[in-house]
């Protein structure tokens, strides 16, 4: 089977806030 | 650029009632439509909320509430994801749709790598293109 996973906007994302960094450094994580 | 088109949840798609054959074909002759013009990118329905689940981060802690989810205006219960040249050209592909009356669709820009800037390092930009590339390449496989 398969999911959608939602990820809820935030205050930031809605004012079109880009992620830090860091964030976009740990989702490209591999381990 | 990608648009994601939001088609929102109502009581009888929460309750689970299956669309009807009128309802299929018609969405099916839409979506070859979208495929022939080059628009499509990705089109699903999804199952009512009762059959999914919440996981609400706070600190460390995760906590699990499985559905349903009572805000049915808020729920979603399909999406496109379609490859246009403007927002005007997604719009007007939207107004073409099989929806009934009061129906509300929400058309949503999708993020491409480069609109991160600097932040999404060249080396992880190369790495989720290829991740993402390997994924729609198992969607297809899957189908």
């Amino acid at each position: 089977m398969r999911f959608m996973i939602m990820v809820k906007a935030t205050k930031d994302s809605v004012a079109g806030v880009m992620p830090h960094e860091k964030i976009l450094t740990e989702m490209a994580k591999t381990t | 650029m990608r648009f994601m088109i939001l088609v929102k949840a109502d009581t009888q798609s929460e309750a689970g009632a299956l669309p009807d054959e009128k309802i299929l074909t018609e969405m099916g002759k839409f979506n070859v439509q979208l495929e022939n013009a080059g628009v499509l990118l990705a089109a699903e329905g999804l199952q009512a909320s009762s059959k999914g689940a919440r996981v609400r981060f706070s600190g460390t802690k995760r906590t699990v509430t499985d559905g349903p989810f009572t805000e049915a205006k808020e729920l979603i219960a399909g999406f496109w994801i379609w490859q246009v040249k403007s927002k005007d050209e997604a719009i007007e592909w939207v107004k073409r749709a099989p929806f009934g009356d009061a129906a509300e669709i929400e058309i949503r820009q999708v993020f491409e790598a480069d609109d991160f800037g600097p932040a999404l390092k060249p080396e992880f930009k190369e790495q989720e293109e290829r991740v993402r590339a390997e994924a729609a390449a198992k969607a297809k496989r899957g189908r």
